[in-house]
């Protein structure tokens, strides 16, 4: 899958983006997508690879009703330049040295928005397990998320590290 | 449920699943030396990198990985070498030939990103389950399972659930 087939729009303005906004409607989007990155993987795909998805975000753009899907290890994996206002917030050095902070799904869900001109301050956010066994879980952000974002989007729909 | 390992932070857990391995390999393949693979298991908590990628370093060679595909450039590997890959290959059985050691194997991998891109739940039951499905394949071969006493304590305030980043290798009894 292409990283501008990642990208899903809906709405535009007013009731549709009121309806788009809600947690259920964006958990629905996202399990959706999910699967389809799963069912979409080519072939030559390793299960190895494969076996490495685990976590989606997506963020809403609550102005314009714009979605953009993670993953984790999105950024990496598809090249990705980290937009330096998200470099500028992530923590330099992993916090109590755990995953890299720009692997989670959140870092690369919020870097597109970011790059596509979307303020925090109009970012609604929901994650979820991307695993076989969990789809659709709802994941808490880790702690190097929490303090990246919290307090700078609007709404952590799956909540934060506490 | 309240089981032997609730005292374990993620890390310990990681551990703990660690010394069933090395009792597991010392039992069935006395005559191998495993080190090279305990080492690499023992990387994954000693935050000499970020947990993913020691975890992920570390995927590549769990036997349904490591024997994917049918050669080294066709596997695709982001970490080992083909250096490693020969030698890991030649010491590792293919995971039809020893489902257990794969299963062990897998698990390992399974505790330390249970919780990777995500923040830990209270009482982490998942790792719960997977250590359990370790201590089974050791008891069903009769192998006398680690003690659990000399692995650091869980302290879910200070990290909220993973524990201190430390060297587990004293607890090795591969690695001496």
């Amino acid at each position: 899958m292409s990283k501008s087939d990642s990208h899903q729009f809906t709405g535009t303005k007013g009731q549709k983006i009121e309806q788009g906004m809600k947690p259920e409607n964006l958990k629905r989007q996202l399990v959706s997508w999910a699967e389809e990155v799963v069912s979409r993987m080519p072939a030559n795909v390793s299960k190895r690879q494969s076996d490495k998805f685990n976590t989606a975000c997506v963020v809403f753009d609550e102005l314009t009703g714009k979605l953009y899907f993670g993953r984790n290890g999105g950024i990496d994996k598809f090249g990705d330049t980290i937009h330096p206002t998200l470099k500028a917030i992530l923590p330099h050095k992993s916090l109590n040295g755990l995953p890299t902070p720009w692997n989670c799904a959140e870092a690369d869900a919020i870097n597109q928005a970011l790059h596509d001109g979307v303020e925090f301050g109009h970012m609604r956010i929901y994650t979820i397990s991307a695993k076989p066994n969990s789809m659709g879980k709802a994941k808490k952000s880790c702690e190097n998320c929490t303090y990246a974002y919290k307090g700078r989007i609007k709404e952590n729909y799956t909540g934060w590290t506490e | 449920m309240k089981t032997i390992y609730d005292t374990l932070s993620i890390r310990g857990r990681v551990t703990y699943a660690i010394m069933c391995f090395e009792r597991y390999v010392t039992f069935k393949y006395p005559d191998k030396d495993m080190s090279a693979v305990a080492e690499m298991m023992w990387k994954i908590i000693d935050n000499s990198d970020y947990i993913d990628n020691s975890a992920y370093r570390y995927m590549e060679i769990i036997p349904e990985y490591l024997f994917e595909a049918n050669d080294f450039t066709s596997s695709e590997f982001d970490y080992i070498t083909e250096k490693e890959y020969v030698y890991f290959t030649a010491l590792l059985p293919k995971p039809d030939d020893d489902k257990d050691l794969n299963t062990i194997m897998h698990l390992v991998y399974d505790i330390a990103m249970e919780y990777a891109y995500t923040a830990v739940e209270l009482d982490a039951s998942e790792t719960k389950e997977y250590l359990q499905e370790i201590s089974r394949i050791l008891k069903a071969d009769h192998i006398t399972l680690p003690e659990i006493g000399d692995i650091p304590k869980y302290e879910w305030d200070d990290t909220h659930g993973w524990g201190q980043p430390f060297d587990g290798r004293y607890l090795s009894i591969i690695l001496k």
